[in-house]
């Protein structure tokens, strides 16, 4: 028999080319009792493999390979909890040296002081005990080991490895002389990378991405031969058979010392202090009381009797002191003046809402705690929420102040291979040209998952170039579906921190992340399962805009009271109907749009149900169109099994609600409350499709055998299949249904504020810069260009139908520069010439100042752009020299003579140019648009302006041109690509849709640099009376 | 000082282990006096290339070679001068 007590997974980072689950059953398979997971300087794949071990049924021991200051490695195992303890904490200070983030080294001393509990092996060949064998120091090799044995008595053991190596004999006699010397024991370790031996290619292939050459470079990094697969104890036999059998037998008495030290599932909960002496359970029911009578005015015993089940529920389940925690953040928060909101299933929480935790009454829109909270599950909550994105660190500062740095932790992500980085990591190791790769790159859809690259060549048209390289990519397709979803490196998660009652070095090694904060390397799946609780503090930039609308409402005199914005006005119903919701949180995109104006909205149902069935899941399931039939009253509501009726029956008899699909798997395959636990994580998990097909199985032998017919069954999984690419909690999409609603009431009674918001926000929501300025014309706003003498940072309303652009918007311009610009024209005046302004405005830098010309910022100063950019060099020269009064080479602009305005037009830049800056540098086009420069041309043609083709009926063909806007590719329920865009021109805009067979033949183009201007024709479709769109038939670039 | 050789050679018997016993080279025979190393090495995988297997010997009149096993194929791959 034998243990594998040195093995290494993917969180090795770019060295372990199997996965988790995979070396545990290749361990499993073998027969053996126990398991090691040891990656570098790391603990982040224990989570997962004391998961694993549970469902193969061996013992998970848990360890790390280490680095220690001299460069040299050592194996460490936790025997029990105070090992395990003890190598958290030595992880965490492995990073606390300079430049440890990347490198972290463990320091000896430390080692010895934080040694009880851990069993240290000398290491593989780059321990410094191996070293000192092959460099034939024997002398160094000896003192090592009688250190270590000196300090740590039986604790301490040599490894030896048969790998395959150059001089493998040499160094083990060597070891075994020191094994019979020193009286330290040896023990036989396999230094695992994968779990069998045709994994060998990957485990090749992730070393040269780390050692950044390709397979055709030798380099000592990469792995000599095959030999480091976890092999079987009969194996082990025959590799280990010229050293002492002791060796192997230590492995199996190791694994016998060492306990599993992580406990899966014990809540970790945090603790509040409550004022008074008060228990956290008193405290909470005072709160909530308090706060129900501030939303509701009066309790009535419905309401009482909801809140008391809450609490009850709350208490028993011991997260008393987890809701505190979260209204003390948000108390601080909003005490703060920042705005926030809470999202997901929290609002399912009538308890949360009294708290002012969310903003949604969970009570009043009858929706369930159970699917927040429960006994039998007996989940921990899991509260999400937004905060104005500028302001969010502070929240974070405080939660760090108020509990402590070693109570806090920021959570870890993994950026894991997906399709575009797989493509030209793995494919530059390969030797792949550059040329070839970047081009795949750029056309592999951003969300294509690694294992489904190899059939994007059938699929995708813009792909057929590169179809000469097929068989050059076979590898690429290989390797990188076996790496698909593997840990790349660490990522900080945008807003997950865990905050334990206990110090989180008994839990969890800490480390810096790259912005800064330190966290924990587990991921919110990791935090989870070894019981902390973790809460998402994240940045929604929506919520600054909205801050801004209510300070630039507040600037020109007019308060607006955000939370008591009314949820039945009929005008914003009415704007959301037409389809004008540009800017508008979740319902601006084009899918959105068509379907208010289809939906015709006029009730907060109605955004709740949008916000949840314009989902690739609803949209996989087909449920669009029926619900949309049956809300309107033109189709009867029915029910593929009557079993479906109570749990579809609010929405119309279509699955609009994650909820929903669990209540349907629970109900009509009666899944156990585990079986729905893995289905609805399996939901929330998008980076491989493989486990969704087998809990498919799963369901309809499940479903059949409970009677429902086969078709039927089928049928209803696909409902839940269109699921395992997100679909909403209803609690959450009543959240952002309602902030929806009320960023719809802003755009239509404060559009000007609003956009100027929007703009101040960039970049965020869907649309770039043109389109939110070209929706505020519309809106009969007029925008007023930057001006170095009027404009602010932000973008600003001096009045309710204007906007004046900011600098902000000017592409690069320092902030501090805006900052000292504003600070010198209030204490000192206008500039009266660009080379005042310069002079005033040292941080104002040549580059900053010639894209402030190009977009036309100094205009007012100068008698064209061209003058600007010719004088541009004198002026920085006169700068820096501080030349002498008198010689300023300024043009003044109250002087002009007649030859010389002549001269002036004659210097200006053309159209084409002024908007090629504008575009570039500011992101809107104000000396006028695109569109304009071909409209001659695009007459004679025949081809209709956007502003025409929304005022045709259905049916019609039409040819129409524009700036294409936001090309995109989504999920389809059929697996057949269709592509939607927006077309802008100086009039308007117009969504269209290219169906399969169109896209093959010529719409490739639109992810392709030579598709940003283009020629469409087709039929104009209007659905249910809604907006005009395009069915596109022929795509052609615009040239002239 | 060492030479690339790269030479086929007819491997006549082998030790119990499968290890090189006695081979003849360009018509001389040769024992094999000591395994002084051996490792393995995979080769181009991705062009199709075996694996192979390396002995570094002491072979008798005190030559020093590596010999390379690809499958049932013996090399002189290198020889120590």
């Amino acid at each position: 028999m034998f243990v594998h007590l040195h093995c290494h997974s993917p969180f090795s980072f770019l060295d372990g080319a199997s996965s988790i689950e995979q070396l545990v059953a290749q361990a499993a398979l073998l027969g053996m009792p126990a398991l090691a997971l040891t990656d570098h300087h790391t603990i982040a794949g224990l989570p997962e493999f004391h998961k694993w071990a549970a469902v193969y049924g061996i013992r998970p021991i848990s360890g790390a390979e280490v680095t220690l200051t001299d460069g040299s490695h050592l194996t460490l195992l936790c025997e029990n909890a105070q090992g395990f303890t003890n190598l958290c904490t030595l992880l965490t200070h492995a990073h606390t040296r300079d430049g440890s983030r990347i490198a972290p080294r463990v320091d000896e001393a430390d080692l010895f002081e934080h040694a009880a509990g851990l069993l240290v092996l000398s290491g593989c060949r780059k321990g410094r005990v191996a070293q000192a064998v092959l460099r034939r120091q024997p002398a160094l090799a000896r003192e090592t080991v009688q250190r270590y044995r000196d300090h740590l008595g039986e604790a301490y053991y040599l490894e030896v490895q048969v790998n395959g190596y150059p001089e493998d004999l040499r160094l083990n006699r060597g070891l075994v002389e020191l094994s019979e010397a020193c009286r330290v024991p040896l023990v036989a370790t396999g230094n695992v990378h994968y779990a069998t031996p045709d994994q060998y290619p990957v485990h090749d292939i992730l070393r040269c991405i780390q050692l950044r050459c390709d397979l055709q470079t030798p380099h000592p990094g990469r792995p000599l031969n095959r030999g480091q697969w976890l092999f079987s104890a009969t194996e082990a036999q025959r590799r280990f058979a010229a050293l002492p059998a002791s060796a192997r037998a230590h492995t199996l008495e190791i694994a016998e010392r060492c306990q599993a030290v992580v406990t899966l599932g014990a809540p970790l909960h945090p603790e509040f202090q409550p004022p008074g002496g008060r228990s956290a359970a008193q405290y909470l029911r005072e709160l909530v009381y308090a706060g129900a009578k501030a939303r509701y005015g009066r309790m009535d015993r419905v309401l009482r009797e909801r809140i008391d089940h809450e609490l009850e529920i709350i208490e028993r389940l011991g997260y008393a002191d987890y809701f505190l925690v979260v209204w003390d953040i948000v108390r601080f928060a909003r005490a703060h003046r920042i705005r926030c909101a809470g999202r997901g299933s929290a609002a399912d929480s009538a308890v949360a809402y009294c708290l002012y935790i969310t903003d949604v009454d969970a009570a009043g829109r009858g929706l369930l705690f159970e699917r927040f909270m429960s006994l039998e599950r007996a989940e921990r909550p899991d509260i999400d929420i937004d905060f104005d994105s500028r302001r969010r660190d502070e929240v974070m500062d405080y939660v760090y102040r108020t509990y402590g740095s070693d109570h806090v932790a920021r959570i870890a992500t993994y950026q894991t291979f997906r399709g575009r980085s797989a493509i030209r990591e793995i494919g530059g190791a390969l030797g792949v040209p550059l040329s070839v790769l970047d081009q795949l790159a750029k056309r592999v859809p951003w969300m294509a998952h690694a294992d489904q690259l190899e059939g994007l060549f059938d699929r995708l048209p813009e792909l057929r170039p590169l179809a000469a390289y097929r068989q050059q990519l076979h590898w690429l397709w290989q390797l990188a579906a076996q790496v698909a979803g593997f840990p790349r490196h660490f990522g900080m998660h945008v807003g997950g921190l865990v905050i334990s009652r206990r110090s989180l070095l008994s839990t969890t090694s800490l480390q810096p992340s790259a912005q800064g904060p330190w966290m924990t390397p587990y991921d919110k799946h990791g935090v989870e399962e070894v019981g902390l609780v973790k809460l998402d503090l994240l940045s929604l930039r929506t919520l600054s805009a909205v801050e801004d609308t209510v300070v630039l409402r507040e600037r020109s005199g007019q308060a607006l009271d955000y939370d008591r914005i009314p949820l039945n006005d009929a005008a914003t119903f009415r704007r959301l109907a037409s389809g004008e919701t540009v800017g508008v949180f979740q319902l601006e995109s084009p899918a959105q749009r068509v379907l208010q104006s289809r939906l015709k909205p006029d009730r907060l149902e109605d955004i709740v149900a949008s916000v949840a069935l314009i989902r690739p899941g609803p949209i996989q399931g087909n449920m669009v169109d029926p619900f949309l039939a049956r809300r309107r009253g033109q189709a009867p509501t029915t029910y593929l099994h009557p079993k479906l009726e109570p749990i579809l029956g609010k929405t119309y008899g279509v699955v609009l609600f994650q909820e929903q699909v669990i209540e349907i798997a629970t109900a009509i395959a009666q899944f156990t409350p585990g079986e729905a636990d893995q289905l609805r994580r399996v939901m929330s998990k998008a980076r491989s499709h493989r486990e969704m097909e087998e809990i498919g199985r799963h369901f309809l032998e499940k479903a059949t055998a409970c009677g429902v017919e086969p078709e039927v069954a089928q049928t209803i999984f696909s409902y839940i299949q269109g699921y395992a690419s997100y679909g909403f909690c209803e609690a959450h999409a009543a959240a952002f249904g309602t902030t929806a609603y009320k960023t719809a009431y802003l755009a239509e009674h404060y559009p000007a504020a609003f956009y100027a918001a929007i703009l101040n926000q960039y970049p965020m929501g869907y649309y770039p810069v043109h389109v939110v300025c070209s929706a505020a014309k519309r809106r009969g706003i007029r925008l007023l260009p930057v001006d170095v003498n009027e404009s602010e940072w932000n973008c600003h309303t001096p009045d309710e139908r204007s906007i004046r652009l900011g600098l902000r918007l000017v592409k690069g311009f320092p902030e501090r520069a805006g900052v000292h610009l504003m600070e010198e024209r209030e204490a000192r005046g206008r500039f009266h010439s660009v080379l005042d302004w310069l002079r005033r405005v040292p941080d104002i830098d040549r580059l900053t100042a010639e894209r402030c010309i190009r977009v036309g910022a100094l205009d007012a100063l100068l008698p064209s752009r061209r003058v600007g950019l010719w004088q541009l060099p004198v002026w920085i020269g006169l700068r820096e020299s501080a030349g002498p009064v008198g010689f300023d080479l300024d043009v003044p602009t109250d002087a002009v003579s007649p030859a010389l305005g002549r001269h002036e037009r004659d210097l200006e830049l053309s159209l084409a140019v002024r908007l090629a800056d504008e575009y570039q540098l500011l992101g809107v086009g104000l000396s006028g648009h695109w569109l304009e420069l071909f409209r001659a041309d695009l007459e004679r043609r025949g081809c209709l302006t956007t502003a025409e083709v929304a005022g045709l009926a259905d049916g019609v063909q039409v040819r129409t041109a524009g700036l294409v806007v936001r090309p995109h590719r989504p999920p389809t329920r059929s697996g057949r690509t269709v592509v939607f865009f927006s077309l802008e021109d100086e009039t308007g805009w117009v969504d269209a849709t290219a169906f399969q067979a169109v896209y093959q033949r010529c719409g490739g183009v639109l992810f392709t640099p030579y598709g940003r201007l283009v020629e469409i024709q087709g039929t104009v479709q209007r659905r249910d009376a809604s907006i005009a769109q395009v069915n596109v038939t022929d795509i052609r670039p615009l040239t002239r | 000082m060492t030479r690339l050789v790269r030479r086929a050679i007819r491997m006549c018997e082998r030790t119990p282990s499968a290890g090189p016993w006695v081979f003849e080279d360009q018509g001389r025979r040769y024992q094999v006096v000591e395994v002084i190393d051996t490792w393995a090495e995979s080769g181009a995988w991705w062009a199709g290339e075996a694996d192979r297997r390396m002995w570094r010997v002491l072979a008798s009149e005190g030559a020093v070679l590596d010999l390379e096993q690809s499958g049932d194929d013996w090399f002189v791959y290198r020889v120590w001068d």
